[in-house]
């Protein structure tokens, strides 16, 4: 009688003392199943890209090289889905252009599942009466949003470069200062930068309103607009030293997109408007 | 004391002896290659490889399924002697031997072979469960093309995948000309005498002089692209197939 209750009890604890080293590791253990699921999600959306949609959009999903079923060449009608201006930035450049308000991944997700009515993108989603599953769209998306993981497309340098900006300041067209306030708005340069007449309104950056005085001052030898020119196009080629909450974080908190985002008219105008803020200090 | 110990054994059961592998959202366009059926059903997979399909499906069995229902009419006896019911034990012995090979037949190693580069792909890259492939580790799973058998120097993981390459591709293949180390293909003709298909001393249908290739290319961020690609001839002149699997960095095969 003795020895069951013995044994019992020891089992018993060994039971809890399982559970309890059970219970510590599984945080690890279910994000790694989490990682392996978004993992799996991108293959299973390769596979599917590559028999459904490499035939219009590329098998590297540029717009290029189309092959049709019989492995003949075709011309790619699709767009391009491995391109900067679609997957950079959230909101990425094509979200704003088309005015899309939700996530990236819905407005990829989105298409794939609806097609879109009057183009030759076909409806995929079995609720619009295509082929595909749900969580095969999901599938899909995942995969057409990993391009965008890889640095070399959305990098902080890669974007300098996927867009053709010209060297210098002085190739943009001529600026009219009387657009800045409006394009500073739009484009968010507020919430960081704060009111320019106001100097205590800047939260994360820098306040702007002495900018045009200052920005000559910057970096000795490149003029005042080439500093702002090069300062919005990569928020890294200079860290300002000192920012509203102390030292200016490095790599640089600034969005680094602006180069998608902004055309080289509203580039010049806001170099123009800069260059007259030159109140408070 | 029982109770205890039987959990204990649950615990440890469910923690380090079983493990639930992330796979497929069913989808009911899909249909696996080998359809396996449950333990619990591999007899009537047996069963559809002893006569028509259909005969079986919607004839035999719900008769079957009839005969139980009226058996307690049919043996009335009082008796459990087996001399006072011979026949009805004998039946009963009888079904329940017929029922282990009808298992046993239904079991994954008779199932029905499809053709043979198939049947190397699903071994090295299944739809489920656990791949050779797969689980090399993402960074020995260079990028390059790989010879089933290949020594890759410093990387045992990826040399080891290859091996088993290389054994799957000597099940499902054979030599013309004479070979030591791959069996001779056997030719199997048709009514009319002409060669259909070729067996070697694994399976009927191999692949005559087969020749295969890994290839392992970069993808995307992440995410590399294994193509399986064989070449072999065949009554009709030479054939090539290929497959294709990605492999992500996080997807985490080792597990499986
Ligand atoms: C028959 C050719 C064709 C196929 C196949 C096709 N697409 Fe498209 N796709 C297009 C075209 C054309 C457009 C551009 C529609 C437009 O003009 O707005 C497009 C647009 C898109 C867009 C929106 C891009 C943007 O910048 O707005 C996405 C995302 C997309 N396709 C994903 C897919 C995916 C994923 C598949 C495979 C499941 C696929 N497409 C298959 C032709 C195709
Ligand atoms: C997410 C916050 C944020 C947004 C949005 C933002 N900035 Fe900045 N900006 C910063 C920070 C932080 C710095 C200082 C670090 C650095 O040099 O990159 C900075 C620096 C600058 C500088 C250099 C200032 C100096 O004193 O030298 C300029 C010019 C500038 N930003 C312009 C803009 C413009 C134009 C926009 C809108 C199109 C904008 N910024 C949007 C955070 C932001």
């Amino acid at each position: 009688m003795q020895i069951k209750v013995v044994i019992g009890t020891i089992a018993f604890m060994l039971v809890m003392v399982i559970l309890g080293v059970a219970a510590l590791f599984e945080p690890a253990r279910l994000g790694e199943t989490t990682d392996a699921f978004v993992g799996r999600q991108v293959e299973k959306g390769a596979v599917l890209f590559h028999e459904n949609c490499a035939e219009c959009h590329g098998a590297e999903g540029k717009a290029i090289d189309c092959v049709d079923f019989a492995g003949e060449e075709k011309s790619c009608v699709g767009l391009p889905l491995n391109h900067a201006p679609l997957l950079c930035g959230e909101p990425s450049q094509r979200l704003q252009q088309v005015g899309w308000q939700s996530s990236k991944a819905n407005y990829v997700s989105q298409t794939v599942a609806a097609g879109r009515p009057g183009t030759l993108m076909p409806t995929w989603s079995q609720d619009f009466g295509g082929p595909m599953e749900d969580y095969q769209i999901d599938q899909v998306t995942a995969f057409v949003l990993n391009w965008g993981e890889d640095p070399e497309l959305c990098g902080e340098e890669a974007i300098v470069e996927a867009v053709d900006w010209p060297d210098s300041w002085e190739d943009l067209p001529q600026g009219d200062a009387a657009n800045g306030p409006g394009l500073y708005q739009i484009n968010g340069c507020a919430g960081c930068h704060g009111d320019p007449d106001n100097p205590g309104s800047a939260a994360v950056g820098p306040h702007l309103g002495n900018i045009g005085n200052v920005a000559a001052t910057r970096v000795p030898g490149i003029s005042a607009e080439q500093y702002i020119y090069e300062s919005i196009l990569n928020p890294n080629a200079f860290i300002v030293p000192e920012c509203p909450s102390g030292p200016c974080a490095e790599p640089s908190v600034m969005r680094a997109d602006y180069g998608f985002v902004l055309s080289e008219q509203d580039m010049a105008d806001l170099i123009a408007y800069y260059l007259t803020l030159t109140s408070a200090p | 004391m029982w109770t205890a110990l039987a959990s204990l054994l649950l615990v440890v059961g469910s923690l380090w002896f079983y493990s639930a592998p992330l796979e497929s959202q069913a989808n009911p366009l899909v249909t696996p290659l080998h359809v396996v059926a449950p333990w619990y059903l591999a007899w009537s997979q047996g069963w559809l490889k002893l006569a028509d399909k259909v005969f079986i499906a919607f004839i035999f069995i719900p008769a079957l399924a009839v005969a139980f229902f009226v058996m307690p009419y049919i043996e009335v006896g009082k008796s459990r002697r087996y001399a006072d019911r011979r026949v009805g034990l004998s039946v009963a012995m009888l079904f329940i031997a017929f029922m282990l090979i009808s298992n046993w037949m239904g079991s994954p190693e008779y199932r029905v072979e499809s053709s043979p580069d198939q049947e190397v792909f699903q071994e090295l890259l299944p739809q489920e469960g656990h791949s050779v492939i797969l689980s090399v580790p993402y960074e020995d799973l260079e990028i390059g093309t790989f010879e089933p058998g290949q020594e890759v120097a410093g990387n045992p993981a990826l040399t080891d995948a290859l091996r088993e390459f290389e054994a799957a591709m000597n099940r499902h293949s054979c030599n013309l000309e004479s070979d030591q180390w791959r069996d001779d293909c056997k030719p199997i003709t048709g009514n009319d005498g002409t060669v259909t298909q070729y067996a070697n001393n694994f399976t009927k249908d191999a692949m005559p002089d087969a020749e295969a290739v890994l290839i392992v290319e970069p993808e995307q961020h992440d995410m590399k692209r294994i193509t399986l690609q064989i070449q072999s001839e065949s009554p009709e002149g030479p054939v090539s197939t290929n497959t294709l699997a990605f492999r992500h960095l996080d997807a985490g095969y080792e597990e499986d």
